[in-house]
């Protein structure tokens, strides 16, 4: 069938904008790759970009997935849509003039100046929206005038002549020009949980109403484009559509199961991911049906492309359905498992599907350079890159998850990832490989050598043959067509319109407004009368904890989950987050949550984590914010204790309003199951490492292998008591008062056992409860085992009753008069006194310490009060308390 | 409640789709019509695509 010239459309592609977009999309995708590179390699090697604030871990963070998602597939998009729209509709688009403005608006006032301002530090802590307002204006703006670039040549068709990907185009646009501004601007100003439920819609919007709809245009487009047949089913691809749009926006709130955002508005966005599951099952039937005949692995590589974008799209919508699931979710989320999902929809479907979409314009645009072969190799490099890197994370989540439900030691899961890291880092070499072919394959080679391909796959094509009846459909839709748009047309678009707004207003209705109103009145019910506003310093330092990522890594809420509860404490009530503008609450755990680290860690010791993470915890891999001290972590600036002071402040209000405010807001729970869940916990605070009074150790018996000692020595300890246990690790000369000399002294094990257990409060020694009781009697036997302590004289008579005299004179007010460190000081002073019935030290240290006094506690030095004999005097007579050799003859006995 | 909602309302546009398909053949044709207008459009232009290589500025007919 042939059309006459005055039917014949005006398709002309306006190939130097598809050119420049496409060319812009890599280029910004191989900027993007290597920040996310960089921040694979920080779970290695935290210090490789040293303590430089805009090569921090957070920052680069934001600007890879903004790159990504912007900047690559943005411009990926756009440069599809110059070569589909005017084929899609016999139309140019509006203006090649405000085709340049869209071009200069999105890479020059959007992504050059976004990733500059994320780098400095002007950022959003928003999921997917981590450019500052000002780029989200001219965002906005540039969506805008995409929507007037290439909305008008599809309203001069009827919508009965749409096809599939016309839809999912029209769709993109006007959906991501109404859920960006709602997901990338309203969490700014609504506070907390209610904030996070409008910005979980756009964490699924900006995949499912900006990304999903464009890379499925692609896939429609290319597969009949390319093997010459229509697709199977149009009417699948229909149904899809509509699904789609009806179920994507509904799933928003699955990205925070389990958390304050109310249990129904959870429950509707799981239901509908298992329905969303359904709907992508027969998108892809459709899709793999109308791909019969092309091969398993397609000759044309654009369509090699989009056939593994296919797969791709099947297995992470599966995966989407079913990690949405409570049962699931209890155990992968927060684990890298979420990491391998979101990088095979971004990295996997969508890039594969954008790179198909380059390609195949590329291979139509008669001028352009165009190298097979490379193209080729940047297909295998990317498969096997792409599906190395997916297996591996969702194999570090699956372990992630079992060590945290099973309560293990946070540090275990930083070790046992660490393999499956250095896995990730090593998939970058064929990821980052793949990506260079790409741009080898559309800047080099001969000109016009797609156009030749294309033109050599036209003659060895088969013709689809075309029925007479489709050909009657097909022209009775053609006259439609070319009639003049009357009211018809116009109640046609209005319908479709109002549906498809319909759809949106009715998720935001449910899963944003309606959440937001529940949690505002359970915040009014339920917060305290007198609400602990933050100080100055403490906004101060919310603002830096938002600009370095730290919620990224410290997902900033506890869930309603029995592990969380065991290892945080209560989970996160609304009126706890009732001043975070923006919220917080991260989706990724790689650190501990701190939301209740208030009165967790003294001041001292989070100075020193700062500027130097590994001195205290030696297996940590948390960047050093190092930039934020004056040389030292003794002189930590004004945003080092901003940062601190707000790092002090979380769980504070809940603290303090505990337990008399809590009782009240029990009476105003009423039945809600959820919010005694939180009300009802039996621990406000569980962080293992939160120091308490001391007795309550659990009896260390059976110890696990020396070995087991020696490498928890190793893992935990060395970093303050050094190697030898000599109180000479790296963080020593920080930390006040300084850590131990374990070797110039003498413990009882269940001493020992007791400071483990509890800590040592207000001192930089933390509990170590999360290690069980075999673990931590092999470390009490290793420490045990330091002591180097010589054989002391026996002291005479006459050292004794002066020592006796002076002790009770001097010591005893605060060590007791039995030097059980109970004296009736001893609750007045911020650090207990030394127990010298669990503790030894040698004489040479006790005189030591009696001469110089311990910084930063309240023992002084006594040189002015006491001469030499009876300093050695009171060192001898205080020896006489411990326990240890009492706790020796019960053994032998 | 809400969760109830959606997957009755599913159900219902589930049937709707499949009651439409089957007791509807001609709007069947129809909504296949598309998928080969678009086939015809885009094999038109990929041998403009041919005809065309040399065109520095675009493809036009």
């Amino acid at each position: 069938m042939t059309i006459t010239a005055d039917q014949a459309p005006d398709n002309r592609v306006d190939t130097q904008l598809v050119h420049a977009h496409g060319l812009a999309a890599l280029v910004t995708l191989l900027i993007a790759v290597v920040f996310g590179i960089v921040v694979a390699l920080q779970f290695i090697f935290p210090d490789i970009t040293g303590s430089w604030l805009p090569l921090g871990w957070g920052r680069l963070r934001y600007a890879h997935t903004q790159g990504i998602m912007l900047g690559w597939l943005g411009n990926a998009f756009i440069a599809f849509m110059y070569h589909a729209v005017p084929i899609l509709t016999g139309f140019p688009v509006t203006s090649r003039k405000l085709g340049l403005w869209i071009f200069g608006l999105w890479n020059f006032a959007v992504m050059a100046p976004g990733w500059i301002l994320v780098l400095s530090g002007v950022s959003q802590p928003l999921e997917w929206a981590e450019f500052p307002l000002i780029i989200d204006a001219f965002i906005v703006l540039a969506l805008l005038l995409a929507a007037i670039q290439f909305l008008p040549p599809f309203f001069k068709r009827s919508l009965e002549k749409l096809y599939v990907s016309s839809w999912y185009i029209i769709g993109a646009l006007v959906f991501t020009l109404l859920a960006f501004p709602m997901g990338n601007i309203v969490p700014e100003f609504v506070p907390g949980a209610a904030g996070a439920a409008i910005s979980g819609l756009w964490i699924h919007d900006a995949v499912g109403l900006f990304v999903t709809p464009l890379a499925l245009a692609i896939l429609y487009f290319v597969i009949p484009s390319s093997t010459g047949r229509p697709i199977f089913s149009h009417y699948l691809s229909m149904l899809g559509f509509w699904g789609l749009f009806f179920w994507y926006p509904l799933n928003g709130t699955h990205h925070y199961v389990f958390s304050v955002i109310p249990m129904e508005a959870q429950f509707a966005a799981i239901a509908a991911s298992a329905l969303l599951g359904v709907v992508v099952v027969i998108v892809v039937t459709n899709l793999m049906l109308s791909q019969r005949g092309a091969g398993v692995i397609p000759k044309d590589v654009g369509l090699r492309f989009v056939s593994m974008s296919v797969i791709f799209y099947l297995l992470v919508s599966l995966q989407g359905a079913s990690q949405a699931q409570m049962a699931l979710n209890k155990a992968v989320h927060f684990t890298d498992w979420v990491v391998a999902h979101s990088h095979l929809a971004m990295l996997g479907f969508a890039t594969f599907a954008a790179i198909g979409g380059i390609i195949h314009a590329w291979q139509r645009i008669p001028w352009a350079p165009y190298n097979a072969r490379a193209l080729e190799w940047s297909y295998w490099l990317l498969t096997v890159g792409i599906s190395a890197m997916f297996i591996d994370l969702t194999i570090a989540g699956i372990i992630q998850a079992q060590l945290w439900l099973g309560g293990a030691p946070w540090l275990e899961s930083l070790q046992a990832s660490e393999p499956y890291w250095v896995i990730r880092v090593l998939t970058a070499v064929p990821i980052a490989g793949g990506f260079i072919m790409l741009l080898v394959g559309i800047t080099t080679g001969p000109r016009g050598a797609g156009a030749m391909a294309v033109e050599q796959k036209l003659i060895e094509q088969p013709v689809e043959e075309i029925t007479p009846e489709r050909v009657r459909v097909s022209e009775a839709v053609r006259e439609r067509d070319i009639r003049p748009a009357g009211r018809g047309l116009v109640m046609a678009y209005i319908v479709a319109f109002v549906a498809g707004i319909g759809f949106f207003i009715l998720s935001v209705s449910l899963l944003g407004v309606w959440p937001g109103r529940v949690l505002a009145e359970q915040t009014v019910a339920m917060a305290p009368p007198y609400p602990l506003t933050p100080t100055v310093s403490e906004e101060r330092g919310r603002a830096i904890y938002a600009r370095e990522g730290c919620a990224y890594c410290h997902s900033q809420q506890i869930r309603y989950t029995e592990a969380d509860m065991a290892r945080f404490g209560a989970p996160t009530l609304a009126w706890e987050t009732r001043f975070d503008y923006p919220h917080l609450m991260g989706t990724r755990r790689i650190g501990p949550d701190l939301s209740r680290a208030s009165g967790t860690r003294t001041d001292n010791w989070h100075f020193v984590h700062l500027f130097a993470p590994r001195a205290v915890v030696p297996q940590s891999i948390m960047p050093s914010y190092a930039s934020l001290f004056d040389g030292s972590p003794d002189k930590p600036t004004q945003e080092a204790r901003d940062l601190v002071a707000y790092i002090e402040s979380l769980g504070r209000a809940r603290e303090l309003a505990w337990p008399d405010g809590d009782e009240a807001a029990r009476a105003a729970a009423g039945d809600d199951k959820w919010a005694l869940m939180s009300l009802n916990a039996p621990l406000l605070n569980a962080h293992p490492g939160r120091t308490r009074p001391r007795g309550d150790a659990p009896t260390l018996a059976n110890p696990a292998s020396a070995e087991k000692g020696l490498q928890l020595w190793n893992d935990n300890c060395t970093g303050c008591h050094g190697p030898g246990g000599r109180g000479d690790g790296p963080a020593a000369t920080w930390l006040k008062p300084a850590p131990s000399n374990l070797t110039m002294r003498e413990f009882t094990a269940d001493y020992l056992a007791d400071v483990l257990w509890n800590g040592v409060h207000n001192t930089a020694m933390p509990a170590w409860r999360d290690h069980s009781p075999e673990n931590l009697a092999a470390l009490v036997d290793f420490v045990r085992g330091l002591a180097s302590v010589p054989q002391e004289p026996a002291a005479s008579v006459a050292d004794l009753t002066l020592g006796a005299s002076v002790y009770s004179g001097h010591c005893a007010e605060c060590h007791g008069d039995s030097g059980a460190g109970d004296g009736f000081a001893a609750g007045e002073l911020p650090i207990a006194p030394t127990d010298f019935r669990g503790e030894r030290p040698s004489l040479g240290e006790s005189v030591r310490v009696l001469r110089s006094g311990v910084n930063g506690t309240s023992m002084a030095p006594w040189t002015d009060r006491l001469n030499d004999d009876e300093i050695l005097a009171v060192a001898h007579y205080i020896r006489q308390f411990f326990d240890g050799q009492r706790e020796s003859q019960e053994n032998d006995r | 409640m809400i969760s109830n909602i959606i997957v009755i309302s599913s159900i219902v546009l589930a049937l709707v789709f499949t009651i439409v398909w089957i007791a509807r053949p001609n709007l069947r044709r129809r909504i296949e019509a598309p998928k080969y207008d678009f086939l015809r459009q885009v094999q038109r232009y990929n041998r403009q695509v041919g005809d065309k290589r040399d065109d520095k500025n675009g493809v036009r007919q």
